[in-house]
């Protein structure tokens, strides 16, 4: 393997999970140092004014101005980490599973994106607290009722293709890993709002995986 | 012996575009299948997320997808380097894309699935009215910011290109980005939408104009 000497990195978010999770996850499970750097709300703004894209996560690398996009910066760390295959076939099966993650997280978070900005889904910019929170109700309870199974089932249908499947995707740990464990902690933690954490105990095979990738030491040690 | 794909996908440019394109820039032989709307509602639960476009190596088990297929092809052309930095660099502005097709998407999808954002049954003349507003609001607002974003790429790489000095798997996605813009499909969009940013403009005729972009899109 090679050997690089690293340089420091700084990851910027906010102090939940969210989009930035994943690549806390990554650079624990690469074994590699960052500063973990959260905002707060109220230091956004100014934060915002000064970003290159108007939003984080940002990795800082070395000083230098920031990079932004969370899938880019999880496949950084991958690369590093020996987290991402350099194989074609293999890497597009890790592809594959963190562009299906990313499109559940799209989903579950539609109603919460929806009552941060109405305006951008075609509702007046003046709608009442209370309609927007009946939306969002509405929404959230098709959403487990119909997408979050649809897409718990798939990540289960995927574990089902090994007899004994240790990682989503082959042998060994991902990037693939750190965005469906993102995905899965959010639900079973109840950081999704509106989502039961029990959704995930419908599925078996993806129940079992979760609770062996919670017990990896590096990932037990940052949850603790 | 090089293998066979297929990439099954309607027969629009969409989310299959960029991968068409770097298959051609890479000059990979490809199937470029097309399904039919029509046909969509009995493909849809024989697919194994209910999506397209799906890409199939040597007649296996197709995978799903875009950018996965994306990186795929882009790693067997030479698009998309392994050097963690440059890729990096590649990754940001693909992302900078999804957003943007994101922030675009909603007022696509109020006309057919208001419900998805919570309205309530609109007439279609509703749904017009709403679409106008939205799409009025980002040529105003957001898509100006996208592209003042990607401008200011290609200022900062200097070379034409978004990553170093030749085609990448970034340029195959924002070509297909402003393809949709220029194409006046997007009702309250004005196809002339992009051409204030002088870098887009000159990369667009420049991409347009490689061979290989240029002879798919001759047929």
């Amino acid at each position: 393997t090679m050997q690089r000497i690293l340089p420091k990195f700084k990851l910027t978010y906010f102090n939940f999970p969210g989009r930035g999770e994943k690549v806390r996850i990554a650079f624990k499970m690469a074994g590699i140092e960052f500063e973990d750097e959260r905002i707060e709300f109220s230091q956004w703004p100014e934060m915002k004014a000064k970003s290159p894209f108007a939003q984080v996560p940002l990795l800082t690398i070395d000083g230098m101005p920031p990079v932004a996009q969370s899938a880019a910066i999880l496949r950084y760390v991958g690369r590093l980490g020996n987290l991402y295959p350099s194989d074609p076939e293999k890497a597009l099966q890790v592809d594959e599973i963190v562009g299906l993650e990313e499109d559940f997280f799209q989903a579950r978070s539609l109603p919460f994106f929806i009552g941060r900005n109405p305006r951008a889904y075609g509702h007046p910019a003046d709608i009442p607290n209370q309609d927007i929170q009946a939306i969002q109700a509405n929404l959230r309870s098709t959403l487990v009722a119909e997408d979050i199974p649809r897409f718990l089932g798939y990540f289960e249908a995927k574990l089902a293709q090994s007899e004994r499947p240790a990682f989503i995707v082959g042998d060994t740990p991902t990037v693939a890993d750190c965005a469906l464990l993102a995905s899965l902690r959010a639900v079973k933690t109840g950081t999704s709002p509106g989502v039961p954490p029990t959704l995930v105990d419908a599925h078996p095979r993806l129940a079992a995986y979760y609770a062996r990738v919670m017990e990896l030491p590096v990932i037990r040690a940052y949850y603790a | 012996q090089m293998p066979t794909y297929k990439l099954t996908y309607f027969n629009i440019e969409g989310a299959a575009e960029k991968v068409r394109l770097a298959f051609k820039l890479g000059g990979i032989d490809f199937e470029d299948e097309r399904v039919d709307f029509a046909a969509w509602g009995e493909m849809k639960p024989k697919t194994p997320f209910g999506q397209l476009p799906l890409l199939s190596i040597d007649g296996k088990a197709p995978v799903a997808q875009s950018g996965a297929m994306l990186r795929y092809v882009g790693r067997l052309g030479g698009l998309y380097p392994q050097d963690p930095e440059k890729a990096l660099e590649i990754d940001e502005v693909i992302g900078l894309d999804e957003d943007f097709s994101r922030m675009v998407a909603p007022s696509f999808y109020i006309m057919r699935s208001p419900q998805m954002y919570g309205h309530g049954d609109l007439t279609e003349d509703e749904k017009k009215a709403i679409q106008a507003k939205m799409r009025t609001a980002i040529a105003a607002d957001e898509i100006p910011r996208f592209l003042g974003y990607f401008e200011a790429k290609l200022a900062k790489s200097g070379t034409g290109y978004f990553c170093g000095d030749k085609p990448t798997i970034a340029d195959c996605v924002v070509l297909v980005m402003l393809r949709t813009l220029k194409s006046g499909r997007l009702d309250h969009i004005p196809a002339t939408i992009t051409d204030s940013k002088p870098l887009l403009t000159a990369f667009y005729d420049r991409m347009m104009g490689l061979p290989a972009i240029a002879a798919h899109y001759k047929k």
